[in-house]
């Protein structure tokens, strides 16, 4: 009765085809892993300096990044992004789909880690910044050389949970039309009887790469804390 | 009564109880003193069945059980015949002090609770705290919430009292609140296993001094015996670390 | 290509009109995740051998697996095998009678039950290991231990983190829409498939998640509030 339902061979064999388009996503999570941090420092420091407008700006950004489906933020840039710089007479209306979806999972990532930069830069002791000004620091020495350092040990854990979950965020990259992993799943098996060897297929690799990056950063925040201890 | 022989504990590689023979008689009040690590908690654990030895028996009141081969009912009919009284007190946070020393008698005991109530108001009062039975335990200080502590020992009314180090994490302005309580238990005759440091109480009340080291008994005898003239060696180290004023000579 | 107010308005009431579909979904999800999660993290904290490792290995499943991957997988399953028992029963229901709310409940109950299982596991651990003894030693059994000291000290922990949870369920409900299941989001977009403006309809669904969400977490702050008011009644 179930003969049929589920083909093991087949997932062997579309499992080549899903990893040729693993780049995609791979370049989807670390291009906006890079800029989100960025932009997610900028924002944190805005909160911590209580930059006036700005702060409150950012308050309201990471509020709703954070409470809103990523499914919808993917459209609301990709249809809402045009139309706001149609306005300013820039026409982006005919560029690459994945330029979009990079734009959201940035600006989706910037306000998770700016909370995360925020968290970890207060949680540093203020005598440290006392002890840097009393050698002689100037501010950004100081933040540079003794605050930055100890917030970045303090966030490792978050930030990997944070690059974990970006890697799920990206399987739904293919609703937009991105034939990344997920995407190459309908692009080859979208009218067989064969799509649920396609998501199996696509299962293995999400899982895998996720248990990697787990292991991975297991492994570095053991040696940055041995470091530490000498 | 209580006896325990032959007791062995290992942690890994680590032996950390090689063969411990304890024997308490019924109103003695027994100090174990030692050097850290030498086995002490661990051997009072292994009564409670906190941990569970790898060989020997004990024998309390009528239970009769060895160590290995225990079923979860001996265990608990052991646990009912001690009381243990933790280093850091371990009281129930979501509880008052009153709700602690109740909890042994009304949840496990089966204990109705009017009368649980009753017996751990007196308990409480004995302990000096009959002002405190509402107070949660972050209300209270650490020697307050010690003698809750003890008081939610001494509410079970078991064959013997372990106490580990019961004054050890106490601030030292708090200790003499704590030992004064416990003397008061001692003259009680309730039999006591105390590990403890505190020299002034052993050889005010202790029966008799037992001295731990490497996971095995040194030496016992009288308290005037093993801090005055100890006949072993390792004791005399010992002793001369923790009293370094002490002639030993007399 | 202007915004429409006025329709940006009607697609908000569809999006509206369907938030009780939403919020079933994830509330169903909290609950279920909490009465099985519970189940997991002790199985974990009390270390059950079988039931420990199937904890384990469930919970790096379910967090490895998209979560899109998982209800696109349990749909399709779901589907075939129901028509194919129902065709060898010969009865006339297939699975396109299906309430496809149900397949988005049970794929968001899944992630659930892991993410409340970790969750609940740490709090667990982060009662002491000293009232678990203390507990054994005045001669509580395990299940006493659990119901009466360690699960009284441990839910107050967990409540923000549940809260978090339970926002991050109504987020993650919004992909029941790739199985066409009509939720807040879907009423939203339905509206718009005759006019094309996907945009509004968007804006619309994103303001009503928004608003959820802030609501869940304004929830979350009155019961921290609550719980550390009695917390710092209690110190003096
Ligand atoms: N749960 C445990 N796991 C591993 N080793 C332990 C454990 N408990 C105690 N030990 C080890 O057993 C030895 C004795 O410890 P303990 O009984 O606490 O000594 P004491 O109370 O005399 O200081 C120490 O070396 C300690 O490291
Ligand atoms: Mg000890």
């Amino acid at each position: 009765m179930l003969n049929g339902l589920f083909d093991p061979a087949t997932v062997f064999i579309y499992l080549p085809r899903l990893l040729s388009k693993l780049p995609v996503t791979l370049l989807i999570v670390v291009t906006a892993t890079l800029l989100g941090a960025a932009g997610g420092m900028l924002l944190a420091l805005v909160r911590l300096f209580r930059t006036p407008v700005l702060n409150q700006a950012a308050v309201v950004y990471i509020s709703f990044m954070r409470g809103t489906p990523i499914v919808v933020q993917l459209f609301l840039v990709f249809y809402g992004v045009p139309w706001l710089l149609d306005h300013v007479g820039i026409d982006i209306n005919r560029w690459d789909k994945l330029f979009f979806v990079i734009l959201t999972y940035t600006l989706n990532t910037a306000a998770f880690k700016a909370e995360v930069f925020r968290a970890a830069l207060q949680s540093v002791p203020s005598g440290q910044a006392e002890a840097a000004y009393a050698v002689g620091l100037t501010r950004l020495q100081c933040f540079r050389r003794i605050i930055a350092p100890q917030a970045l040990l303090i966030a490792l854990p978050s930030l990997g949970t944070g690059l974990a979950a970006l890697l799920q965020d990206t399987s739904l990259a293919y609703t937009l039309g991105i034939i990344d992993v997920m995407g190459q799943v309908h692009a080859i098996a979208s009218g067989t009887n064969r799509m649920l060897e396609g998501y199996v297929g696509a299962a293995i690799i999400f899982l895998t790469l996720s248990v990697a990056l787990e292991k991975g950063f297991g492994r570095i925040e053991a040696n940055l804390l041995i470091k530490r201890h000498h | 009564m209580i006896e325990i022989r032959d007791i062995h504990k290992t942690f890994g590689h680590n032996l950390v109880l090689k063969g411990v023979d304890l024997k308490v008689d019924k109103g003695e009040v027994v100090v174990i003193v030692g050097p850290s690590g030498s086995g002490k908690t661990t051997l009072l654990r292994c009564i409670n069945f906190l941990e569970r030895a790898d060989a020997g028996e004990i024998s309390i009141g009528d239970t009769h059980v060895a160590f290995r081969q225990a079923t979860a009912r001996q265990v608990s009919t052991i646990r009912k015949q001690t009381a243990m009284v933790f280093q850091n007190y371990n009281l129930f946070n979501n509880m008052t002090a009153l709700g602690n020393v109740m909890e042994g008698l009304v949840t496990a005991r089966k204990v109705p609770k009017k009368e649980a109530e009753a017996v751990s108001r007196a308990v409480l009062d004995q302990v000096g705290l009959a002002d405190k039975c509402d107070a949660y335990p972050s209300q209270l200080s650490g020697g307050q919430q010690q003698r809750v502590g003890i008081a939610r020992a001494l509410a079970l009314n078991p064959e013997v009292i372990l106490f580990d180090e019961p004054t050890s994490a106490l601030d030292p302005e708090l200790v003499g609140e704590v030992l004064s309580v416990m003397k008061a238990v001692a003259r009680k005759h309730i039999t006591m296993v105390v590990v403890t440091h505190e020299m002034s109480f052993a050889l005010e009340i202790a029966s008799r001094v037992i001295f731990m080291d490497g996971g095995v008994v040194v030496e016992e005898g009288a308290p005037q015996e093993i801090f005055l003239r100890p006949k072993e060696e390792r004791t005399r180290q010992f002793l001369r670390r923790i009293l370094p004023e002490t002639d030993y000579t007399i | 290509m202007g915004f429409d107010i006025s329709f940006f308005l009607v697609a908000l009431r569809e999006a509206i009109k369907y938030t009780p579909v939403t919020l079933f979904l994830a509330l169903s999800a909290l609950l279920v995740g909490i009465v099985v999660g519970l189940g997991l993290a002790v199985a974990r904290v009390f270390q059950l051998r079988v039931l420990a490792t199937l904890s384990r290995v469930y919970v790096v499943l379910i967090k490895g697996i998209p979560l899109v991957i998982i209800l696109l997988l349990l749909y399709m399953t779901m589907t075939r095998m129901f028509d194919d028992i129902a065709k060898a029963l010969h009865l006339t229901v297939r699975s396109k009678d299906i309430d496809l709310v149900w397949v988005a409940a049970l794929a968001l109950s899944l992630w659930s039950i892991a993410n409340i299982a970790e969750l609940l596991r740490g709090a667990l651990l982060s009662v002491g290991k000293g009232q678990y003894e203390a507990a054994y030693s005045v001669g509580l059994s395990r299940r006493q231990t659990l119901f009466r000291i360690i699960l009284p000290q441990a839910v107050p922990v967990s409540l923000p983190m549940l809260c978090n949870t339970l926002i991050g369920l109504i987020k993650w409900s919004s992909i029941a829409f790739v199985i066409s299941c009509v939720d807040l989001l879907n009423g939203a977009l339905i509206a718009a498939t005759d006019n094309y403006r996907f945009l509004e309809a968007y804006v619309a669904a994103a303001l009503v998640y928004w608003g959820l969400n802030l609501s869940v977490e304004q929830m979350s702050h009155q019961l921290e509030k609550r719980l550390t008011r009695y917390r710092k009644e209690a110190i003096h």
